[in-house]
């Protein structure tokens, strides 16, 4: 423990205004000086043997955008009478609390966010004091801890389905004649039809010999077979740029109370692969950002958690190398790629997946942008960038590449989409 | 060239979000000084009769919220007591004031303006001033009812400083030892 300038400014005071009192008869003044006194000599008599020990634990639970929590774990010493703890996290203001330290403890840390991804938050400083904190130990410091949020889900009622259902079995029906629901034809009896098919009635008005009374040939009912769809949601990681244009280039912090174009990536990334899987479709994820293995198709709840894994620690890494030509994708697929689409990289590769037969859906994930802090250059660059981006975004329609905007109803968007009679459609 | 540009407010930014610690009972550092500051403003001027010195006196409390501070009030206490003539009430009054203030800085001293004061720390503390203070006013009361009878002879003063001064560099000596 280490004594303190200010408490040894308040002993070395107490003992002066004491001796003053005492030398020249002035007993009220020397009790003056009691109650600092009183605090120091008890301080040196009751101080801590080592400061406090702090834990900080993620609590359980998977954090999502909005509300994030962890818990400092205080472990004191006898002796202590408080603690002072400082909590940080890059991009937030920092809080201190002077809490009890009579007996260990915890105490709850906490913030709002509205970013999403992979982030070291809650760095605690901490302090422990003696009584009237004359003695004070060394500060410790304990964290940043790494916490994942992810993207907060919301409902899709009717998506986008490829041009080609390639399932032998799922939600969705298909053009394919086979197990279903939906009628399709009546035909002959043939070999590899179940009984249960047949359609006596229609077998009976068609082909009964009423003269022997036996039936010539059968017919059974087909209908369209059933199939799920295969989706391959691209998140474009190259981009993190957020609604103040002026921190686009880095010369200021990204707000953690602003969403950025890679939240809004994830964002829909998470909601489209849900509902799909939701749906009992296959759905695979890749990242345009990184050259590693996607996940490949598959349906289910640990395809859910893959993805949602996979999807929070979709980060920009360094500049990545430009791709001569679009990763490839499972046959008859429907490619839907989140990006904010300020560069030609990712609608080439949405051009390059529509001329191989693909349906692909471009997901605007660009944020409304901020202006306010931009200078006269700046402000001409934006609108340069976002007039090129927009004639990219034309040129991507003309293409056959369908547009959603994720940050203006993209439920209604998707809802289109599903309902659009597409040319070349075929299930 | 726009001549009423400078007119014209700058945008500003929005403060930071700001981390939570999530107490109990959590008062701002803040209230704590403005109520003890008030405390100081109601009962030190009506027993020392003037009021700038102990406004003074609580401004410097909740803008200087330090030890060193407590130890300056002390001294400023000291002058004005011995400047006067010994009163029961005024002592009782500043050494309380003093207590007070000493209470104050030790829970807001290591905070900012907008940190949190856990509130079992304050009742304990509370409890503790209380205990210390019913002691410090009954040494206050036997101080005066003992005042007559105190030697005043040069030569114990003397004794008694040397006394103080050898007590304090050990105890200065004891706690460098067993703090470092």
């Amino acid at each position: 423990m280490i004594l303190t300038a200010g408490g040894a400014a308040a002993g070395f005071t107490a003992v002066t205004v004491l001796a003053l009192g005492v030398a020249a008869g002035r007993p009220d003044v020397a009790v003056l000086a009691v109650p600092l006194l009183v605090t120091a000599v008890w301080a040196a008599a009751h101080r801590p043997e080592r400061g406090a020990r702090v834990v900080v634990r993620t609590t359980t639970g998977r954090h999502e955008t909005g509300e994030v929590t962890a818990v400092a774990h205080v472990d004191v010493a006898p002796g202590t009478e408080a603690v002072l703890l400082r909590v940080s996290t890059q991009g937030y203001r920092s809080q201190e609390a002077l809490v009890a330290g009579d007996r260990p403890r915890e105490v709850g840390l906490s913030l709002r966010t509205s970013r999403t991804g992979v982030h070291r938050m809650f760095r605690v400083d901490a302090m422990t004091e003696s009584f009237g904190g004359v003695l004070v130990a060394p500060p410790t410091r304990t964290g940043p801890v790494e916490l994942a949020v992810h993207p907060a889900t919301r409902p899709l009622r009717e998506l986008p389905l490829p041009f080609r259902l390639a399932g032998l079995t799922g939600g969705h029906t298909s053009r394919r004649v086979g197990d279903g629901y939906e009628f399709h034809d009546v035909h002959e009896f043939a070999p590899g039809d179940r009984i249960r098919r047949v359609d006596w009635r229609v077998s009976a008005r068609r082909s009964l010999d009423v003269r022997t009374g036996r039936l010539g040939t059968l017919y059974a009912r087909r209908t369209f077979a059933t199939a799920d769809a295969t989706v391959m949601v691209v998140v474009d990681s190259r981009d993190d740029v957020g609604e103040d244009v002026s921190a686009w280039a880095g010369g200021a912090d990204i707000r953690m109370d602003e969403i950025t174009s890679l939240d809004l990536a994830r964002q829909a990334a998470a909601t489209i692969a849900r509902a799909y899987l939701d749906a009992g479709d296959r759905v695979g994820l890749d990242d345009l950002g990184r050259r590693r293995r996607p996940v490949p198709p598959a349906g289910g709840r640990h395809q859910w958690e893959r993805i949602a894994q996979r999807l929070v620690r979709v980060a920009p890494e360094g500049w990545p190398d430009k791709r001569r030509r679009a990763p490839q994708l499972p046959s008859g697929a429907l490619v839907v790629l989140c990006s904010t689409f300020l560069d030609d990289e990712a609608s080439r590769m949405a051009r390059q997946w529509r001329a191989l037969g693909h349906r692909v859906v471009a997901v605007d994930t660009l944020p409304p942008v901020r202006t306010a802090f931009l200078n006269g250059f700046q402000d001409t660059a934006l609108r340069l960038v976002l007039l090129e981006r927009r004639q990219r975004l034309r040129a991507l329609g003309r293409a056959g590449v369908e547009l959603v905007s994720w940050t203006d109803h993209p439920d209604v968007g998707m809802h289109v989409l599903a309902r659009a009679r597409l040319q070349g459609a075929r299930r | 060239m726009n001549l009423t540009g400078w007119l014209t407010p700058a945008p500003r930014r929005r403060p930071r979000p700001q981390v939570r610690i999530d107490l109990d009972v959590g008062v701002p550092a803040w209230l704590v000084r403005a109520l003890a500051g008030a405390v100081l403003v109601a009962i030190v001027p009506p027993v020392v009769g003037d009021w700038v010195v102990p406004l003074l006196a609580a401004a410097a409390l909740v803008v200087l919220s330090h030890l060193a501070t407590v130890a300056g009030l002390t001294l400023l206490a000291a002058a004005v007591v011995w400047a006067g003539e010994p009163r029961l009430v005024t002592c009782a009054v500043l050494v309380l004031a003093l207590h007070l203030a000493l209470v104050t800085v030790r829970l807001t001293g290591p905070l900012g303006v907008a940190g949190l004061v856990d509130g079992r720390l304050l009742l304990r503390t509370g409890a503790t001033f209380v205990v210390v203070q019913l002691v410090v006013q009954g040494l206050v009361g036997l101080s005066f009812v003992a005042m007559d009878g105190l030697p005043r002879a040069p030569w114990f003063a003397v004794v008694v400083l040397v006394g103080i001064g050898a007590a304090l560099m050990a105890a200065l000596r004891w706690v460098a030892r067993h703090t470092q």
